[in-house]
Formats: structure tokens, C-alpha cells, sequence
């Protein structure tokens, strides 16, 4: 179901798509990324993009439904597992994609239910597109759209809508544990409400229109309820082993009840969810693994429990690697694992490392994690022990000295306190192999930021490393984590034991982002309506197809005054806020350009962005 | 016929809420799929898709009273006012007898099974 750059191409050939015309789904797509951009540093830049608000909105909702058109014709092969027509399954997924783009720069409407409908819609396109985490985003965006409307003095219909938004919204941000488990509460709570609420919609006699439409409309809604129960217990419990059965009985069973009272709005949502929840389940944790062994089990629901930063779904490339490409396949004994920046490569070599354990129990086996540098190597240790501590699985770390010292030395091989993981450079592995320090077998050596192999000095050393262990350590696998490079299916066969046993799992080129990023050039430039005066120019540029293109250049956004107020940063040059509490440094304003790119995510990575930039020359 | 849910509002909300003609269209793509109209839905998507208010509406009113004019001519003119050039409106009244229509739908579904009414 992952997304391919092919079936973008195909969906332009849409009759639908293309009857937007090339040349207007191309400014629908500059649009997007203007309003986007606007929103995310528009405070910092002051773009000068031509707009024509109202216009604009009415053009990108009528895009936006092209798009959708073109999903729904797909979502049944979302929806069920029947599904064969993998054309039509990936036409929803491309069509759900751009869908999303579209709709998350639309102004969420005002009135309440068009409101529900909508942040419902954009949610579930979403999932259908493997947009969720960019729906995190917009989530934090857009938290008054979130708000459920008050059921005090509502119809028991509308208090059943209300209460299912809230559980969905609860279903798709799922911030922890507790925010899952409410929903349990709420539909327990919607279930003494019925007792109390539901004759009083009914006009005691069977034989009006209005209360046949109303009782097609409450079962709809029971269904949804139900259904919606169905999928929270899942992304809690792992349970029911298969959810798809009950998941599928309920929401059919609603979509049917709704077409039969003429329900318009609710059976549209309902398909929605529908394909949204299946892809739920698939894209969960506890889907993922659910053929695994019990430590692995036990690992994941230590990661849905955890206060900070739960953890329920695999973005995309990790549920790729997962389901489609055989990572935990255990009869490959060197796998390379090629992924997009910030994909995740750490949890998928978790799940790796849980394996082996599991498969040298009997022997003790260990697992080397190899990562580049010191500091890296330490970051890697406290993320390792975090996830791991709950489940008893001990991670140590070796310093990147060039010798095995006395603690170090007791370290290994200690038969009392046996670890599990040891986190190290590789010149420090290269040691502790050679001078066989640990008399356990090593089960899997995890190797960091492999694309080193490529680089002259280190990548000799790394090479040899994966030699030695070669020859020093026969029934060691391997795993091998890059950003994209060439040739990892040489690499794969090289370190597998036959030549069947090696795998190259390569996603570093699928279409999914783990953010949108706008790359550009700063050019300070004298002011002279201020007395020793400056303000900066931001050029954006396209460097790479991941990068937004967005054309020409913009001035920095504050209102250029002297800086007499502003608070000098330790470098000596003006701090500025951006919103989402992210803190950005101005360039120094001496220098002619400086390369900045302004991430639009909170989550990821990269980077530094345009702040609001003016002072006064030194 | 009046109310904030009778045939007036309902036609005047489609004539000027194009969200919710949106909406009407994505629901008609989802039962397009397999009807034997799937063609004809895909002709008035392509033309709805290059001009959004290139639409006809088509309103019924079924009364079981003595035929009256003035049921829809109100509502022909407020439809007809403010109209975008391109949207067309069709409305159509059919009048049963006095007293038939409380009980029509079990009428209606015990005609489809074969029985009497």
C-alpha cells in the first residue's frame, strides 16, 4: 500500500485530475505550498505571493474534490481485505495524498457540523494518503477545530455525532495512553445515555418518515460507536488478534443504515473512517508485530504505556520495511536498510534487536550497535536504555578510548550481570572483537549511519571491522542503517552468509517526507532609512525534488528598526522566537549569503529558519 | 415546504453552497462506482469540475391537498432571485389524494414485495 512515485504519475491521467488542466493543478500545488510556507514562518518572512483569498479557497476546494473523486473510487480496495485491484488501491493512496495537501490550507468552516464533517474528512484522507503524521501537525495547527461541541440541550442523534467526533479526534492524535483510553469511557458513558435519551427523538408512531429516518439514523450511529470501540481497543490492547472481522461488521453494517435513511453526510464519513480505521490497525505497532516473538509483544506495549511520547502507529517507510520487506525475516542474516532522514530507522532496529535476543536466548547472545561518532554513540545508549529498561533488556555503553580499560574489562565478562546490547564506535568494536573480550556469541551487529562505508579513511576501518566479525564471529547477522546511497544490494550479499541470506530494503526514494522543508539563501542588505540600519532578504531555492519550491526573494517580516530593545544572543547577534516554541539565531549581518533552511515540522530535524531579522550593523 | 429543512431552503442552500454540492458530488462518486450511470456521473463531474455552478437542481413537492399554484411560485421566486446565470432550477409538484401520504412508504414497500397495498 506504500506510496510510489508511479502511481503519481498515473493519477495525472485521472479524468478527474485532469480536468483541472495541467496548467491549474500546477498553480493549486504553488498555492499550497504558499499558504503553507505563509503559515509556518510567515511571521519571520514576508512573502509576496499574489492572493486572492476567497478565490483561491473556492479553486482549491473544487481541487481538492477532484482528488477525492479520484480516492473514492479507490477507497473500497482500501476498505476491504478482498481488495486485488492494486491499480485502483494505489490511485486511492496518490489521490488521498494530494487530497490531504489540498485540504489542510483550507479554513476549517464555522458552522459546528460542517466543522465535525470536515476535520473527520481531512482525517481520514489523511490516513488514506500515509499523511498521519503531517495530521499531527495540523492537529497542533488547528486545535480549536478539535474542540467537541457541548451536548448539553443537543438531540440524542446530534450527542452521538459529538461524542464519536471527540473519539475519533482522541483515535487520530492519540497523545498517550490516557487519550485512548477515555474513549472507552465515553462509548461506556454514550451506552447509559441511551437509556435515558433515545425515546425522546421518537415520535411514538412507527409510521412517520421522520422516525423510520431517525431510527436508520441511530443505528448508523450504534454501528459507528461500536465500530469505533472496536479500533480503540485494538490500538490499546493489540486485541482482538484479528480486528478487521468485527471492524469490518460494524462499519458496513452503518454504512448500510445510513444509505437507508438517506443519510448523506454520516454514510460518506463512515466510508472514510472506515478505510481510515483498516489502515489504523495496519499501520499499528501491534499489527506489525504481532508474529513476533513475546519480547517484542511486551516491547511494543512497553512503548504504548510510556508517559512521554507514546508510540502506536510505524511511519510509513518503517511499516514498508516491516510488512513489505521482510525485516524481520529471519532466514536473512544481513539486511540494509536504506531510509529517508528521520524515518525511523532506530525503532526498526529494535525490533531487529529484539529478535535476535530472542533467537541466541539460549546461548547468551549479544548485540553490538555500532554508531560513528561519541557523541552519537551516547545518544543512541539513552535512547536504547529508555525503550528498553521496562522490558529488562540491558544496554551499555563502551567509551571510544583505544583501549579496553578495567571497567570496561569487567563489563564484558561478567557471567553475574550479563548485558544485552553494546553500544560502540566501530574502532572500539574492532577491538573487543579481535581480542575476543566476550565469551558469548554476538547475535547482531547493528551497524549506524553505514553510508560511512563510502568515505575514504573511515570507510576502510568500518570494512574491516565488518571483516573480522565475518570471520571471528560465524553466526553474527547483520544490519546496516543509511540514508539513501547506491549499491545496497552489494553490500547485503557481501555480509550474508550465502547468497541468499542477504536483503536490501530500499526506501530512501519513496515520495513520503518526513516534513516540508524550504531551502534558501539570507543576503543582508544596508538600510538606510534606520541610522546604521540593516534587514535581510531570503532567497528560496530548489535544491532537491523534497525541498518546497517556492520562487523569488522576501524580506524578513519585522519591522526594521534599530535594536535598541532587542536582546543581544551569546554570539552577539539578535534571537528571535518562531512559533511552536522554536528559537532561531539571525546570521551574522556582516556576511553576504548564508544557506538557512526553514523546516516546517516541529518534529524533524534540520534546521534553523528566517527569524525576524533586522538590527543594527556593528 | 418552508422550514429551515423544507424544499425551499434545501434547493436555495444547494444553489448557493457550493461546499455542499461538493459534498452531493462525493457522495454520488461513492455509489457511481458500480451503477450502470457511472458514465453520465462522470460527464456532470466534468463539467461540475470546470464550472461549479454549472448545475441542475431539481426539486419535488408531493402534497396530498387540492393542487395549488401558490405552492411553488414563492418558491420560484426566490430561486429565480440572485440566481448564477449558469444554475438551473426544476420544480415539480405532484398532488396525491387527501390522505395518502401517511402510510406511503408502507405502501411503497409493500408493492416492491408483490402484495397489495
Amino acid at each position: 500500500m506504500s506510496l510510489s512515485a508511479a502511481a503519481f504519475d498515473s493519477l495525472r491521467a485521472h479524468w478527474a485530475v485532469s480536468a483541472i488542466g495541467a496548467d491549474r493543478l500546477e498553480r493549486a500545488h504553488t498555492l499550497v505550498r504558499q499558504r503553507l510556507a505563509r503559515r509556518a514562518v510567515g511571521k519571520q518572512i514576508a512573502f509576496s505571493f499574489a492572493a486572492d483569498e476567497e478565490h483561491d479557497t473556492s479553486f482549491l476546494e473544487r481541487v481538492a474534490l477532484a482528488y477525492e473523486l479520484a480516492m473514492i473510487e479507490g477507497l473500497d480496495e482500501l476498505s476491504r481485505p478482498s481488495g486485488t485491484n492494486d491499480a485502483l488501491r494505489d490511485q486511492a493512496v496518490a489521490a488521498a495524498f494530494h487530497g490531504f495537501d489540498v485540504r489542510r490550507v483550507l479554513p476549517v468552516p464555522r458552522e459546528t457540523e460542517d466543522r465535525l464533517f470536515f476535520v473527520l474528512q481531512i482525517s481520514a484522507a489523511a490516513y488514506c494518503g500515509d499523511r498521519w503524521s503531517d495530521l499531527r501537525r495540523w492537529y497542533q495547527e488547528n486545535h480549536a477545530a478539535l474542540t467537541a461541541p457541548s451536548v448539553a440541550d443537543v438531540s440524542w442523534d446530534r450527542r452521538l455525532l459529538y461524542r464519536l467526533f471527540h473519539c475519533w479526534v482522541r483515535l487520530f492524535r492519540k497523545n498517550g495512553w490516557d487519550d485512548l483510553d477515555r474513549i472507552r469511557e465515553i462509548i461506556a458513558g454514550l451506552r447509559n445515555d441511551q437509556r435515558t435519551f433515545e425515546a425522546g427523538v421518537f415520535q411514538d408512531d412507527d409510521s412517520r418518515a421522520t422516525d423510520r429516518g431517525m431510527a436508520w439514523r441511530l443505528a448508523a450511529l450504534y454501528h459507528w460507536a461500536k465500530g469505533t470501540e472496536v479500533l480503540a481497543d485494538y490500538m490499546l490492547q493489540g486485541r482482538p488478534s484479528d480486528p478487521f472481522g468485527q471492524l469490518d461488521k460494524h462499519f458496513e453494517g452503518g454504512i448500510r443504515s445510513a444509505a437507508a435513511g438517506g443519510d448523506m453526510r454520516h454514510e460518506v464519513v463512515m466510508r472514510w473512517l472506515h478505510a481510515a480505521g483498516r489502515i489504523m490497525i495496519t499501520n499499528s505497532l501491534w499489527w506489525a508485530t504481532r508474529t513476533v516473538n513475546s519480547r517484542t509483544w511486551d516491547f511494543v506495549r512497553s512503548l504504548t504505556r510510556r508517559e512521554h511520547r507514546a508510540l502506536f502507529e510505524l511511519l510509513p517507510p518503517q511499516r514498508a520495511a516491516v510488512l513489505e520487506q521482510g525485516l524481520l525475516d529471519q532466514a536473512k542474516t544481513a539486511i540494509v536498510v536504506d531510509l529517508p532522514t528521520s524515518g525511523g530507522k532506530t525503532l526498526l532496529a529494535q525490533f531487529r534487536i529484539l529478535q535476535a535476543l530472542q533467537q541466541f536466548a539460549p546461548d547468551h547472545g549479544w548485540i553490538a550497535y555500532v554508531a560513528p561518532t561519541r557523541a552519537l554513540t551516547a545518544q543512541i545508549t539513552s535512547r536504547l536504555r529508555r525503550d528498553f529498561a521496562p522490558i529488562g533488556v540491558r544496554v551499555e555503553q563502551l567509551t571510544a578510548a583505544v583501549e579496553v580499560d578495567a571497567f570496561e574489562e569487567q563489563l564484558l565478562t561478567d557471567r553475574e550481570r550479563l548485558f544485552h546490547v553494546l553500544v560502540s564506535t566501530p574502532e572500539k568494536l574492532s577491538l573487543v572483537i579481535r581480542n575476543r573480550k566476550v565469551d558469548r556469541p554476538l547475535a547482531l551487529v547493528v551497524l549506524d549511519e553505514a553510508h560511512n562505508l563510502e568515505t575514504v579513511g573511515r570507510g576502510l576501518r568500518i570494512e574491516l571491522l565488518l571483516a573480522t566479525i565475518k570471520r571471528d564471529c560465524p553466526r553474527a547477522n547483520f544490519l546496516l542503517l543509511m540514508p539513501h546511497v547506491e549499491n545496497v544490494d552489494a553490500v547485503a550479499r557481501w555480509l550474508a552468509q550465502d547468497i541468499d541470506a542477504g536483503r536490501s530494503i530500499s526506501l530512501g526514494s519513496t515520495p513520503w517526507k518526513p516534513n516540508e522543508r524550504i531551502v534558501g539563501l539570507y543576503r543582508a542588505e544596508a538600510d538606510d532609512s534606520v541610522r546604521g540600519g540593516w534587514r535581510l532578504w531570503y532567497e528560496t531555492l530548489t535544491t532537491t525534488e523534497k525541498t518546497m519550491p517556492l520562487r523569488g526573494t522576501h524580506p524578513s517580516c519585522c519591522s526594521c528598526r534599530t535594536s535598541k530593545t532587542s536582546t543581544p544572543s551569546p554570539a552577539g547577534w539578535p534571537r528571535t522566537s518562531m512559533p511552536a516554541g522554536r528559537s532561531v539565531s539571525a546570521p551574522p549581518p556582516g556576511s553576504r549569503t548564508s544557506g538557512s533552511s526553514a523546516s516546517i515540522a516541529p518534529r524533524p530535524t534540520t534546521a534553523c529558519a528566517a527569524g525576524g531579522v533586522c538590527g543594527t550593523r556593528r | 415546504m418552508h422550514g429551515s429543512a423544507g424544499l425551499r431552503q434545501q434547493l436555495k442552500a444547494l444553489r448557493d453552497r457550493e461546499p455542499l454540492r461538493h459534498d452531493l458530488f462525493r457522495y454520488l462518486g461513492h455509489h457511481a462506482t458500480a451503477a450502470p450511470w457511472l458514465p453520465r456521473f462522470r460527464a456532470a463531474a466534468l463539467r461540475y469540475l470546470a464550472n461549479t455552478a454549472d448545475v441542475q437542481l431539481y426539486g419535488v413537492l408531493v402534497r396530498d391537498v387540492s393542487p395549488d399554484g401558490d405552492d411553488l411560485r414563492t418558491c420560484v421566486q426566490v430561486l429565480a432571485t440572485d440566481r448564477p446565470p449558469d444554475t438551473r432550477v426544476e420544480l415539480l409538484a405532484l398532488y396525491l389524494p387527501a390522505g395518502r401520504i401517511d402510510g406511503i412508504g408502507r405502501t411503497a414497500s409493500a408493492k416492491r414485495a408483490g402484495g397489495e397495498a
